[in-house]
């Protein structure tokens, strides 16, 4: 049980890792990812890739929606933008990934901008509903701009090419996927802690009360809108180069309300949370289908219960936000209590 | 159930309730005279830009016209206005 820390310079103790154990636990969690993709199998791979770029678009949703309380919506149309922006490039001009990636994120981040404009004016549901607004005209710019994004018929994306090499299976991909999402909760992570991520979450609070106190909200809920954005282009251009195919109907507004769900369940307003309920949501399909697999009901009913998925993602929601408001990760951290403060009750 | 008629029942009808979503925006989530009005004038206004500019941009108005009100007047046309208390 940790009781005190004394640090013996300004670097120590502004670290983001600064214990001892910690630094050890970070090493295993780093020895962990590096290993992980010569022991898996396709399969897990495919997961794992998908399960990183559900990470990333939901630390993005989690700036905006857990620490600036902005509720929006519109997280798969700036996925969408990002995504069509990285297969624009990589079929017309061919450039490097890194550079494609970086335009995505610019992309998104403009549009972010722009749609965080009503939320000068706009709070809570309505607010939510301008980011449908969002990504109900993303949806139609990406159909109907068809000389750019080729329509309905969406675009095919050549791999990404790293020195020559094509990026085109799960393994290969993982390298550029898990340490681009790791980048991101970095910044994330060090994002909070300062000046801007604390004027954040003094938005979400109050905001009247953070403009009394000196926070121009203008230029903070925009560059949250922008922040967020940003990772979501960038998510959204590494969907590009996992699946290798884009259309409009890639970006539902279901998987904009993945993304909220993801950020409810997994815990508003902490980094743990943002990758528990990305893990979460993206592996309980996969958990659900191997549950009826093992269950002896016969293939009618696997047919029947393909809307599962849906129902699972509305309850889920719902559940959580009865018994355990503040999700998974405040599960994770009672049951470190336990362990920490055993034989002492939490 | 007058949609249905017109239409056909089938599980795709939930896209229609997002425009009746922008309906109630638009008249104020409190008013019923609001939803009147709200429904007259934004079931117009997806008519005439079907009619004009072609029926894919139908939705488009629709979702412009909910971005519109929302900067104009965030609480509708007689919604009451919300006085945000510390």
């Amino acid at each position: 049980m940790r009781i005190g820390s004394a640090k013996q310079s300004y670097a120590a103790d502004a670290a983001l890792f600064d214990s001892r154990t910690q630094q050890a636990w970070a090493g295993i969690l780093v020895l962990a990812l590096l290993a992980f993709p010569f022991m898996a199998s396709e399969y897990w791979l495919y997961l794992a890739c998908l399960v990183a770029i559900n990470i990333a678009s939901t630390t993005g949703l989690n700036i905006l929606t857990g620490y600036t309380g902005l509720v929006s919506l519109g997280q798969a149309a700036f996925m969408g933008l990002g995504a069509y922006t990285v297969a624009i490039l990589q079929t017309r001009y061919g450039s490097p990934f890194i550079v494609n990636l970086l335009a995505g994120g610019v992309v998104a981040m403009l549009a972010g901008v722009v749609v965080g404009l009503p939320s000068l004016r706009v709070k809570g549901l309505y607010l939510a509903i301008a980011t449908i607004a969002a990504g109900v005209i993303a949806h139609f710019v990406f159909s109907h701009f068809s000389s750019l994004t080729g329509g309905n018929g969406g675009l095919t994306v050549p791999p990404a090419q790293f020195f020559g090499q094509d990026l085109d299976n799960s393994f290969r991909l993982y390298w550029v996927i898990v340490p681009v999402t790791a980048l991101m909760l970095l910044g994330n992570a060090n994002l909070i802690r300062t000046r801007i991520g604390r004027a954040f979450i003094a938005i979400r609070d109050r905001d009247i009360s953070a403009e009394v106190l000196g926070i121009p909200l203008l230029q903070y809920k925009l560059l949250s809108f922008a922040i967020s954005s940003f990772y979501a282009g960038v998510a959204g251009g590494l969907f590009a180069y996992f699946f290798r195919v884009v259309t409009p109907e890639s970006f539902p507004l279901l998987m904009s309300i993945f993304f909220l769900a993801a950020v409810i369940v997994g815990g508003m307003g902490t980094i743990l949370g943002s990758v528990l309920g990305a893990v979460f949501m993206t592996l309980v399909p996969e958990v659900l289908k191997i549950v009826m697999a093992w269950l002896p009901l016969g293939d009618k009913a696997a047919l029947l219960l393909s809307p599962v998925r849906t129902i699972v993602f509305g309850l889920m929601i719902v559940l959580f936000l009865i018994f355990e408001p503040h999700g998974l990760a405040e599960v994770w951290r009672r049951i470190r209590r336990l362990f920490h403060l055993w034989p002492f009750r939490t | 159930i007058v949609v249905g008629s017109i239409g056909g029942i089938s599980s795709a009808m939930g896209v229609f309730g997002l425009s009746v979503l922008v309906v109630v925006i638009f008249g104020g989530l409190d008013s019923v005279l609001g939803a009147l009005v709200g429904g007259i004038i934004v079931g117009l206004v997806e008519a005439l830009t079907g009619f004009y500019l072609g029926g894919e941009y139908k939705i488009l108005a629709t979702f412009s016209l909910l971005v519109l009100i929302l900067m104009v007047r965030p609480y509708g046309l007689f919604g009451t206005h919300e006085i945000e208390r510390l």
